[in-house]
């Protein structure tokens, strides 16, 4: 078995998409680390050897987007074992899902779809992480969702939700700044105010991605489509909640629109550059 | 409205396409009327599930065109939404969703060309497992060899069409224009595999080598009573060629090497 290999403090990596995974594997580029999606390696294809090789030279965290931690009905059991098997398979540094749900009725529906925050869904998520731990023998992080709607039943807000769900699991938080921005936009909230609601001890790793603005009648809606550089909002509270999580690695997000590898290298090495120096001028300010 | 009962009904709007009042009612985050912020997440789901269609079917797409293909991706999306969170193997039904539309009846090669695309789609993602070497047979006697079980690689296909849809496939390639280089309405009955290289495969088989490989997945069956179906197919083919092409593409493996793995849809 591969033993487990962890991200260095503070590093910055990639989301690895298989049209940069040959590249990556055969060592044309050296991300620090990558973050795959789950259910994009499941089938044991014939990138499985390239996925295989990126994981001996680097760390690798295994990011799913279909387990459905917030289905009522409970985590598909089929699934968790193709979960369990990849997360055998490569011992990776971190394993992360979403504070949301997409399964209904044994149909998939591809979109992180939105929670209300109640009591009863928080018993129902408490539930399906718990038993995604044990079945994978290891703590997991959730990351909070972008969202587009709040709901009228909703009984606490994103951050208090997340906190009692680290508070009753054991679970980690993976902060996606990005997504804290997207929501704060949509619903007519403060982000500062949304992210110091987090439970930022609790913090794993920190996404980063960014968003595009539609029209959507006479208002507009942030959309989370990480389909370009990660936007001034996003880093700027990466700079404003960094010195409570220096170690806590960073990973830049681009689905759509997918650039070339070397641009997206470079985009990590940009925001390695404002972490570090940001780190400077917090010590420079602190005396 | 409990957990449960909320997540039934967005889903049915997310599949039919009507906003249910109560659900409307739940929504919030005002400015933007709770209907549109709804339909954010609907045209989310039916642009990433067509865009992998697209992605699975890029032959079908340039036959209907591009505002055909959308329509049809829209009404498999509801007829059929995924039953499986691997997006790569979303449109597994959509060949038989295309043979069971009326408008589609005059065009009965479009749904074969989707058989064909999915065909050559599961070859590219399915494991890879060794194949079965054929030098393994000279050490064995005559009952082992009847005995012995082999199956047909994950991601190996038998496409039976009545048009040549590997013609129709080639000319729709990049660079072609689509017109057809000799007659499509010739039948075809074609293995699609992916070869050692990774490249992906298709030839004709004759009625006997169908019917032995059919014999032998999924289900892998002995190898002798899979060359007796092969014989009463074909009554004048030759076992020992039928058995020796699959084996010499590398398209056979033992049966315990891909019990645990399962098939694609």
């Amino acid at each position: 078995m591969i033993a487990r290999r962890s991200i260095p403090p503070g590093a910055v990596g990639i989301g690895l998409r298989a049209p940069h995974l040959s590249a990556v594997a055969g060592g044309e580029a050296d991300p620090a680390w990558v973050e795959i999606h789950a259910e994009n390696h499941m089938l044991h294809g014939p990138d499985a050897v390239l996925i295989e090789r990126v994981r001996r030279d680097r760390p690798v965290s295994v990011h799913g987007v279909g387990l459905s931690l917030g289905s009522a009905a409970g985590i598909d059991d089929a699934h968790l074992a193709r979960l369990a098997t990849l997360v055998d398979r490569l011992e990776p540094a971190l394993v992360s899902e979403h504070l949301a749900w997409s399964v209904e009725g044994g149909y998939y529906w591809n979109d992180l779809l939105p929670l209300p925050r109640t009591f009863e869904a928080l018993d129902v998520v408490a539930r399906n992480v718990d038993r995604v731990q044990t079945r994978l023998r290891r703590p997991i992080l959730v990351e909070n969702p972008s969202t587009y709607m709040n709901f009228t039943e909703d009984e606490m807000g994103e951050g208090a939700f997340l906190a009692a769900l680290v508070a009753r699991t054991g679970c980690g938080l993976l902060l996606d700044l990005n997504n804290i921005v997207v929501s704060a936009g949509n619903l007519g909230l403060d982000a500062r105010a949304e992210l110091a609601a987090m439970p930022l001890a609790a913090v794993g790793e920190i996404h980063l991605a960014g968003h595009s603005v539609v029209e959507l009648g006479a208002a507009t809606m942030l959309i989370d489509d990480h389909g370009s550089p990660v936007g001034d909002a996003a880093l700027a509270l990466l700079g404003h909640m960094r010195p409570k999580c220096p170690e806590a690695p960073v990973l830049i997000e681009w689905d759509s629109d997918l650039p070339a590898l070397d641009v997206l290298m470079a985009e990590a090495a940009r925001i390695g550059h404002f972490l570090s120096s940001d780190t400077r001028e917090a010590r420079r300010a602190a005396g | 409205m409990l957990l449960a009962d909320f997540q039934a009904r967005f889903a049915a709007s997310l599949r039919g396409g009507t906003a249910d009042p109560a659900l409307l009612a739940l929504i919030g985050g005002g400015g933007v009327p709770a209907a549109n912020r709804l339909s954010l997440h609907r045209n989310h789901v039916r642009t990433t599930l067509s865009a992998a269609l697209a992605l699975h079917f890029p032959v079908v797409a340039c036959l209907v065109g591009e505002a055909g293909f959308a329509a049809l991706a829209t009404r498999f999306i509801a007829d059929c939404p995924p039953d499986d969170p691997r997006l790569a193997l979303f449109g597994a039904r959509f060949p038989g969703f295309l043979a069971r539309l009326p408008e589609l009846a005059a065009l009965p090669m479009v749904a074969e060309v989707a058989a064909f695309e999915w065909a050559r789609h599961r070859a590219a993602l399915a494991p890879a497992v060794a194949p079965f070497e054929a030098m393994r047979l000279a050490s064995m006697g005559p009952d082992a060899i009847d005995a012995l079980r082999l199956a047909l690689l994950p991601g190996v296909s038998i496409v039976e069409t009545a048009h040549a849809v590997d013609h129709i496939w080639e000319i729709n390639q990049a660079g072609r224009d689509g017109t057809p280089g000799r007659t499509i309405a010739e039948s075809r009955r074609l293995l699609v595999w992916r070869d050692g290289a990774g490249a992906i495969r298709a030839a004709d088989l004759g009625v006997g080598d169908a019917a032995f490989l059919r014999a032998l997945a999924p289900a892998a069956g002995a190898l002798g009573p899979a060359l007796d179906a092969a014989l009463d197919a074909e009554a004048d083919a030759d076992p020992g060629a039928i058995l020796a092409r699959p084996l010499g593409l590398g398209l056979l493996c033992l049966h315990d090497d891909v019990q645990s793995l399962g098939d694609l849809p």
